[in-house]
């Protein structure tokens, strides 16, 4: 069977497209009428966490780096936001902007002597970066509440709203997890997410093809950062609450399992790998304690096994037996192809063509 | 007629193996010149040190005029120099298209903010390389395996899709590592015509390795024989051919 053929931008791929975004609208808009509340905010939850997540895609699935370090910008956004709303009386929703460039900076800090390493020693590195990051916290616990934690308690939400403040919360995380995919989305589809891909083939081909590949290297990772901080930032403004031993290595690992899991394509794998680590263990413990590290390590394994490309990776690759999504051919005005769509530009469109 | 490229006296060693031993040559421009030799003769390394992915022990490598040892390699494309590799270089889990549009980096204004964006800029950048890169599969016979995982495609194509990939760096000096390799008779023949086309198109210059000797002999202007890491000849296909240097080097060895 020849599968169906759509040209991204045609009318029937913005029909599609429109559709799933009509459908995913109305799945949150239902959740918090049918949730219980605990459900709702572990939800909630979850969008902070696939933030952080797509920000790991960026230099793992992308270009292939293995990063650990994600929890040390977790906790960055995560403080950014405790700090400013606490003491400082801020709206959660304006100290997301405010950590995501301190962490990115901070990423850029640690990013360049790191990004020299490969692979293995990467790896190593940045969980140095990662187990570090506890004692900080603790260090500075004047300012963080160190090992107490700190209380953060967050604003009404506004009247005209009429929102509970948890549907309120959920609401703000999911617009910005919105946001946040959007950009990320961006990034991969674009000739930026091409070079990183060529990062991970090969640094020696990328470089060759013209990639600057140890300032892209630096870059991606910095705004890797950025999308953790976000994702901290959702974090303390769903928990009101924030301790240092919440932002150990356990979630720099949970992130990458997520990863995994979720698998190679983007948005909705960091979307399934957030639900996974956030609602398996979650559900497994309400059986039995034990159940859900066991359970949690045994899907990893079995994805690992059977799935190399993830859950969505799964998926695509069935879906892509059925429908192909590709890019429209433009030629020149003299390309003389069937189906031509009328001047984009001076120049011809050409549908695709169905064989 | 002026050198595009000038190999001057380049010294490369790995341990104890002289892979170069001070070959100099030069290539006008807008000639194809073949650049041939018996296995292991250094041939691919040259290509590596012009590329700067080897550091050559000494000497030097002229491109119109200018020093090429000591400029960082991701800049070589945007000085108007690409290459295709023996082994291949593609992404292999990307689409011919995909791979095809990465020789436009060198070009591309995108960085990740704009990119993240979508800027209105970004977007006609795009559109306008997408259109380029379909001209040069169409130019190449590639269109139908345009969408295709590159893995999926056979050897003598993907070979083809590196040369579609090096001609989307809009080059002026082209170094092609074996492009025939993988080829049957009929696509080596089409292959040295598109090559002689686009070389007047767009006025390329191009070093050119290749075992295959019908095709060296036909569509090169000037050849150049390695051995053994040294030049033992430079001059016509057909004088050369008859040098009794490179008789005795090719002796023996596969060459037709
Ligand atoms: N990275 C390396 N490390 C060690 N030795 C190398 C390296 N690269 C090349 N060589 C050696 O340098 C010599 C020249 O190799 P090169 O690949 O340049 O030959 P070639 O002319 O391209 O041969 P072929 O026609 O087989 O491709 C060989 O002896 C090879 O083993
Ligand atoms: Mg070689």
């Amino acid at each position: 069977m020849t599968p169906l053929t759509i040209v991204r931008g045609s009318p029937r791929h913005r029909a599609i497209v429109a559709a799933i975004g009509a459908v995913v609208l109305v799945v949150l808009i239902v959740i918090p009428n049918v949730l219980p509340s605990f459900r709702l905010f572990q939800v909630t939850l979850a969008a902070g966490f696939a933030i952080a997540i797509i920000g790991l895609a960026l230099i793992t699935t992308s270009a292939g780096q293995i990063s650990l370090a994600q929890s040390t910008f977790f906790a960055i956004g995560a403080y950014t936001t405790a700090v400013l709303v606490a003491d400082h009386g801020w709206t959660p929703i304006l100290t997301f902007p405010v950590g995501a460039v301190f962490a990115f900076m901070v990423g850029l800090l640690l990013g360049l002597p790191a990004l020299r390493l490969k692979g293995l020693y990467l790896a190593l590195v940045t969980m140095a970066f990662a187990i570090i990051t506890v004692p900080l916290i603790k260090r500075f616990d004047g300012l963080t509440g160190g090992n107490m934690g700190k209380l953060v308690s967050t604003p009404d939400p506004p009247s005209w709203s009429g929102m509970s403040p948890e549907v309120w919360t959920y609401a703000v995380a999911v617009t910005v997890a919105t946001v946040m995919f959007w950009l990320a989305n961006n990034i991969v589809k674009s000739g930026v997410g091409r070079s990183l891909s060529a990062i991970r083939h090969s640094e020696l081909v990328a470089e060759t093809m013209g990639v600057n590949v140890a300032v892209l290297k630096s870059l991606a990772f910095a705004t890797s950062a950025a999308f953790a901080a976000v994702g901290g930032g959702l974090f303390t403004m769903t928990v009101e609450f924030v301790a240092a031993d919440s932002f150990g290595l356990l979630i720099s690992i949970e992130f990458l399992a997520a990863l995994v899991v979720g698998g190679a394509v983007a948005i909705p794998g960091a979307i399934a790998g957030s639900l996974f680590i956030e609602f398996l263990p979650a559900w497994a413990s309400e059986v039995n304690d034990a159940l859900a590290g066991v359970l949690f390590g045994s899907i990893l394994i079995l994805v690992m096994i059977f799935l190399p490309d993830g859950v969505t990776g799964f998926i695509k690759r069935q879906l892509s037996r059925f429908v192909v999504v590709r890019h429209p051919v433009v030629l020149p005005p003299t390309g003389d192809r069937i189906g031509d769509q009328g001047p984009v530009d001076g120049r011809v469109e050409v549908e695709a063509v169905l064989e | 007629m002026t050198a595009a490229l000038e190999i001057d006296d380049v010294h490369l060693s790995f341990g104890g193996v002289k892979a170069l031993t001070g070959p100099s040559f030069e290539v006008a421009e807008g000639e194809i010149c073949g650049l041939i030799g018996p296995n292991g003769a250094g041939k691919t390394t040259l290509f590596n040190c012009i590329t700067r992915i080897y550091e050559p022990d000494s000497g030097s490598v002229r491109y119109r005029g200018r020093e090429l040892l000591g400029q960082r390699r991701h800049l070589i494309p945007s000085l108007g120099i690409a290459r295709t590799f023996q082994n291949l270089g593609l992404l292999s889990d990307l689409s011919t298209l995909d791979n095809v549009l990465l020789g436009a980096t060198h070009r591309s204004r995108a960085n990740l903010l704009t990119s993240a964006l979508r800027t209105p800029g970004m977007r006609k950048e795009e559109r306008q390389m997408l259109c380029e890169a379909d001209e040069i599969l169409a130019r190449l016979g590639l269109g139908d395996v345009r969408d295709t995982i590159v893995s999926d495609v056979p050897f003598g194509t993907q070979k083809r899709i590196e040369l579609a990939r090096a001609l989307m760096i809009k080059p002026r000096l082209l170094l092609l590592d074996e492009p025939a390799n993988g080829l049957t008779h009929s696509e080596v023949d089409d292959l040295a015509t598109v090559l002689r086309e686009v070389r007047d198109e767009h006025d390329l210059t191009i070093l050119l390795v290749e075992h295959h000797m019908g095709m060296v002999m036909s569509m090169c202007e000037h050849v150049v024989v390695l051995d053994l890491g040294a030049k033992i000849a430079d001059g016509k296909p057909a004088d050369v051919s008859r040098d009794p240097a490179v008789v005795t080097a090719y002796l023996g060895s596969e060459a037709a």
